[in-house]
């Protein structure tokens, strides 16, 4: 379980240009919002969670009862939506996995996609795309990363991403274009 | 609709945006309107737009995860013609396996059959499904689970029948069997002829992993679940230098390359590194990084380097591995050291480019191994570097201290093995990045979140390790050996003899020899001559071997040279080239190294010359045999750089100094002591070719990266304050030369004691300022003093002696004692002649004071003879303006007036006057006696009002800037007198 301290410290460091801290925070956060989306899904809320309710819970923990200071919440978030997307695909591999079982030792197949509600390889190919989308697009893909992957609303990832509504709006729209476009079919 | 092509996407998205701020037929117009002459364009436009019209609520849901089962179990079994299904083996995310049997005529086979899921989107899916049956149709070979044949169900979904493989996955088939590590790398051989076969079809897996490689009853390798593999995207030219643009998440971390965890592209070299995994798992029965996901997760986002195959068999390794592998503890560790640990290292390099380019290629090296032949792994330039001659003349003694390194902790051997090295970067910077990661590893509290200098690491590291490693002293000895080499190399001299003296004590020490080599370079550089003697003496040269034998020549010589007996380290030096030359011919690194030092001896004996021949000699042989840049071609050009200095050849002694300084920029980016000795050299040498300036940036960079390295308490800083105070001296500025004198001085007090010879040099420095200053009576006892201690060292035909000498004599003779002056002035002559020669600017130099004093007290003749020496050699070896030249000129041509040649005398004095004004400012007093003696030419020459007026300026800009007493001004009055 990472602490608090080092992950404020690490953000403050990230924020200050700090490549190596940033480095070092994915991981981090990555355990906070695992322990948290496995502690929710074992019980409370009766065994569904969304990704928002895991990232704002990060959030209170890491920030405290103060909470963090402006540029450090922004930059949390867009950590933590990194994370959150590698722990929303590594946690349903792991369901898969856990649900087949003891079963055959010889399987021709390991699990190697998730199901997400009922858009399991959608959410593969979506992740396909939405690297693709970096490579051409930087902010927009992180917008995508931002409001699917941790929930944040248009406000909010202005905020994390440091830069105008507007902007986020239009982003956002060039984005969904363009991975409705990719997921219409391949080559 | 393809993927779009990103210079299409730079074009066409913003005019997405400014489409979709539009509405109707605004719109409208706007796209008709959009890429005239560009139908492409506009087709992709109009899609893109589309395709946000028909988004709806797409991704505005964010992900939501669920615990409970979808509804995919109760999944029906397809009806498939020609096959009966017996058994579901497992789903996967695109479909559902099947054991069947397939029936043709009276033909029977096992087949697998891999069935699209019913309840998902048909269009994504099926063409992710087509996409691994065309690569697995393009598959064939005996180690790749064959595809056999593919279809529609009869409900209309996708189907394809593949070669069905009862096998085990490989670790656990290779443990169940107790395969030794040969049969291991057999059965390896195996995995590594599928993958290259598939790369070979331009077909990256991106998912390879024990459970994804099966082996059958037969001992056959299948490697299965090409699902996520990917055409490389082939445009003509060489296919594993073109990339596919995706970068699927990661799925399984522990066997992916971090390029992939993070996101980046994946290419044959990422398939490289799952094998490498492989192999490692294979032979050492662990994963690299433990057996977490966090491992893989944390190596991919740091910066650290794998771990080695070397490491992996230690004190936490359990019966089983060893038992599995039909072996014992000693024999497992024994065997996967050296090339094996090479080649998975290589495997596993963190950066792609570094790592075999294809699975072929690291077959090739495993094969190579295999047959006992030299591997790829391991480069070329490293046993260069290992070669002890190559560092030689250098003080830093590493080489042997890291191949210690190496056997105590392994990782540093892989990495640097396995790493190319494409230039001569500083190889105690690898190791203190080891050394920090090794701090890091064991203190990870302590190192997290904290910035390490290397200098804060070599401080407490050396604690840290002595409790560290408490209970082994043999590495700790080596420990201590290993960071005493890098502080040596980095010039923290005082810092590297204590560790080397711990290390000497230590148990089981190898070579302790070579470790006294380096104690005594260490005394060497801190000039601690007589405890250097003894250690060499300690070390019986008989009992050398031929590469140490050179080292203690090498060692010897420099001590000799230090006291001064040059002849005898000329010869030394001799007898070590000629060692060198035998041994590795006239064109090595090793035989350039020996010229260069013996040049350097040469020209200590005052034969400048013969010692640029053999420095140029030495530089030729580098520059063949060395890369560019390169730490020995920078140090020869230096050297080369002084020695013609020495010659006052300026402007050449210039060039090849900023030649040397621009490499070691290169090959010290972040700064090093080398680099900061080097401009502290430069800038000595700037300043005697008169470009004051550029001297000064120059040894300020040197004292600021040197305060950075090693600290503002150092003997380094301490003479670049000296060279500091140089240059404000010869701007003239006399307040600041006292000043950087008295900081230097206090540092060498501090750093060397009050007695060390070169602590008297600074005295002496600092007392010449205070002479210039008008503090005469004390700056002469101090200089005596200085003079005193010199003989006593040095002996007196030593050069330092003969500084002195001059220094002490323009003191005295400040005080008008000129018989005194002359004597010692004539003493500094000789002996510098007797030293160097008669082209020797110090030689000039003693010229100029001598002519001077005999002048003043009367003896022009000889006084004439002196001065037109040195200036004929001045003017020889000057830029005009030089100092030194202008005040050859002033001597010259005063002496020319004072036996009544003022004809001659006048170019001469005007010469002077308008040098001083050039360095000193038009209304300096530096230049009034100057000026006084012109005017007086002038007049003697019949202008003599001209002349006139200057003396009396001149008297009176005396009378205003110096005491009553002050010679100067009454030598300007006697001028006055003279004429009127």
């Amino acid at each position: 379980m990472s602490d608090s301290e080092d992950v404020t410290r690490l953000l403050h460091r990230a924020r200050g240009g700090d490549s190596g801290a940033v480095h070092r925070l994915l991981p981090l956060v990555y355990d906070e919002l695992r322990a948290i989306a496995r502690r929710q899904l074992r019980g409370a809320t009766g065994g569904t969670l969304s990704a928002t309710v895991v990232v704002h819970e990060a959030y209170l923990k890491i920030g405290g009862e103060r909470g963090l200071a402006a540029r450090d919440r922004g930059h949390f978030f867009a950590v933590a939506a990194t994370a959150m997307r590698q722990v929303a695909i590594d946690h349903a591999r792991e369901r898969s996995a856990k649900k087949r079982g003891g079963g055959a030792p010889h399987t021709l197949l390991d699990g190697h996609d998730l199901p997400v509600e009922s858009r399991a390889e959608e959410l593969l190919v979506l992740d396909d795309a939405l690297t693709r989308l970096a490579s051409l697009d930087e902010r927009a893909a992180r917008v995508v990363e931002l409001r699917f992957f941790a929930g944040l609303d248009v406000e909010e990832t202005a905020d994390a991403l440091d830069v105008s509504t507007p902007t986020v709006k239009r982003d956002w729209r060039r984005a969904r274009a363009f991975l409705y476009h990719e997921l219409g079919g391949e080559e | 609709m393809s993927r779009i092509d990103p210079a299409d996407w730079k074009r066409v998205a913003p005019a997405l945006d400014e489409a979709l701020d539009l509405e109707g037929a605004a719109r409208e117009d706007f796209v008709g309107r959009a890429f005239e002459g560009e139908p492409r364009l506009r087709a992709l436009l109009r899609e893109l737009i589309k395709a946000e019209d028909d988004a709806g609520a797409f991704l505005e849901l964010p992900v939501a995860l669920d615990e409970e089962g979808s509804a995919e179990d109760a999944m029906p079994a397809p009806e498939v013609s020609g096959y009966e299904i017996v058994r579901s083996l497992g789903r996967g995310g695109m479909g559902v396996v099947y054991e069947s049997v397939r029936r043709l005529d009276d033909f029977e086979q096992r087949v697998a059959l891999k069935v699209v899921r019913p309840d998902l989107d048909g269009e994504i899916l099926r063409a992710r499904f087509a996409r691994e049956r065309s690569i697995l149709a393009a598959l064939e070979h005996p180690n790749i689970a064959r595809l056999l044949d593919g279809g529609t169900t009869d409900d209309g979904r996708s189907y394809f029948a593949m070669e069905y493989v009862e096998g085990t996955p490989l670790t656990r088939y290779a443990d169940e069997r107790r395969l030794t590590v040969d049969e291991r790398l057999a059965l390896f051989e195996q995995v590594g002829a599928a993958v290259a076969y598939a790369q070979q079809r331009l077909v990256v897996h991106r998912d390879l992993k024990p459970s994804n490689i099966l082996v059958d009853e037969n001992g056959r390798v299948k490697l299965l679940d090409f699902g996520i593999a990917r055409f490389v995207e082939s445009e003509g030219i060489d296919a594993s230098a073109t990339l596919t643009r995706e970068g699927a998440r990661v799925l399984t971390p522990e066997y992916a390359a971090p390029e992939q965890i993070r996101g980046e592209r994946s290419t044959t070299a990422t398939d490289v590194y799952a094998m490498g995994v492989i192999l490692f798992e294979l032979l050492a029965g662990r994963h690299p990084y433990g057996d977490s996901r966090e491992g893989a997760y944390e190596f991919a986002y740091s910066d650290r380097d794998s771990e080695s195959l070397e490491r992996a068999v230690d004190a936490t390794t359990g019966d089983a591995v060893v038992q599995a592998r039909k072996t014992n503890f000693r024999a497992l560790r024994r065997r996967l050291r050296g090339d094996l640990a090479n080649v998975t290292a290589k495997a596993l390099h963190r950066d792609p480019d570094r790592r075999y380019p294809s699975a072929s290629a690291l077959m090739d090296d495993l094969a190579a191994y295999r047959e006992g032949r030299p591997v790829a792994a391991r480069s070329p330039a490293w046993s260069y570097r290992a070669s002890k001659a190559f560092h030689r003349h250098r003080a830093a003694f590493v080489a042997g201290g890291f191949a210690i390194v190496a056997l105590v902790a392994g990782t540093v051997t892989s990495t640097l093995l396995a790493r190319e090295a494409q230039r001569e970067a500083d190889r105690s910077e690898r190791a203190i990045e080891f050394l920090v990661r090794m701090f890091e590893d064991t203190h990870p509290d302590q190192a997290r979140g904290a910035d390490w200098t290397a200098t804060e690491l070599l401080e407490r590291g050396a604690d840290r390790l002595a409790s560290s490693f408490a209970d082994d002293p043999v590495v700790l000895g080596q420990l201590e050996r290993t960071l005493g080499a890098i502080q040596l190399d980095r010039g923290d001299f005082d810092g590297a003899r204590a560790l080397l003296g711990r290390a000497l004590g230590r148990p089981g020490l190898e070579d302790p020899k070579a470790v006294r080599l380096a104690i005594a370079r260490v005394e060497v550089q801190r000039n601690a001559i007589a405890e250097a003697e003894s250690v060499l003496t300690t070390i019986d040269e008989a009992t050398l071997g031929p590469d140490q034998r050179g080292d203690f020549l090498e060692s010897m010589a420099s001590l000799r040279r230090q006291q001064a007996r040059s002849a005898v380290a000329e010869s030394l030096s001799r007898v070590a080239s000629e060692i060198s030359l035998a041994r590795y011919g006239e064109t090595s690194a090793e035989y350039a190294d020996d010229l260069d030092n013996l040049a350097v001896h040469v020209a200590d004996q005052g034969r400048q010359a013969e010692a640029v021949t053999l420095h140029e000699r030495s530089l030729a042989i580098r520059r063949e045999v060395l890369p560019d840049p390169h730490s020995d071609l920078a140090i020869g050009l230096h050297n080369l750089a002084y020695v013609l200095d020495q010659l006052s050849r300026s402007d050449e002694a210039v060039a090849r100094s900023d030649e040397a300084i621009a490499m070691q920029r290169a090959l010290y980016p972040e700064g090093h002591m080398t680099l900061a000795r080097s401009l502290r050299a430069h800038g000595q040498i700037l300043y005697r070719s008169g470009q004051l300036d550029a001297a000064e940036r120059a040894v300020e960079e040197a004292l600021a990266m040197t305060r950075a390295e090693i600290g503002a308490q150092s003997k380094d800083a301490a003479t670049c304050w000296n060279e500091l105070a140089i240059i404000a001296y010869y701007r003239g500025d006399l307040p600041t030369t006292r000043d950087r004198f008295e900081h230097a001085l206090e540092l060498y007090e501090s750093e060397l004691g009050p007695e060390h010879p070169e602590t008297l040099g600074i005295a002496n420095n600092l007392a010449t300022v205070q002479a210039a200053l008008g503090e005469l009576e004390a700056a002469e006892g101090t200089m005596r003093d200085v003079l005193a201690r010199r003989r006593a060292i040095y002996g007196e035909g030593h050069f330092a002696v003969a500084f002195s000498l001059n220094a002490l004599g323009l003191v005295v003779r400040r005080q008008d004692r000129l018989e005194e002056a002359i004597e010692l002035h004539r003493g500094a002559l000789e002996r510098y002649h007797a030293l160097h020669g008669d082209e020797h600017a110090m030689v000039a130099t003693s010229r100029i004071h001598l002519s001077h004093a005999l002048r003043e007290n009367g003896q022009i003749d000889e006084a004439l003879e002196h001065a037109r020496a040195a200036l004929a050699l001045r003017r020889a070896q000057l830029p005009e303006g030089h100092r030194d030249l202008v005040d050859a000129a002033f001597g010259a041509g005063a002496c020319l007036l004072d036996v009544g040649r003022p004809a001659e005398a006048l170019p001469l004095l005007e010469e002077a006057e308008v040098g001083l004004i050039a360095l000193h400012g038009a209304s300096s007093d530096r230049v009034a006696l100057a000026s006084a003696r012109l005017g007086e030419c002038l007049v003697r020459q019949g202008r003599v009002d001209e002349g006139r007026a200057r003396i009396v300026a001149a008297v009176r800009a005396l009378e205003a800037a110096r005491d009553a007493g002050d010679r100067e001004l009454r030598m300007a009055r006697e001028a006055l007198d003279r004429i009127d």
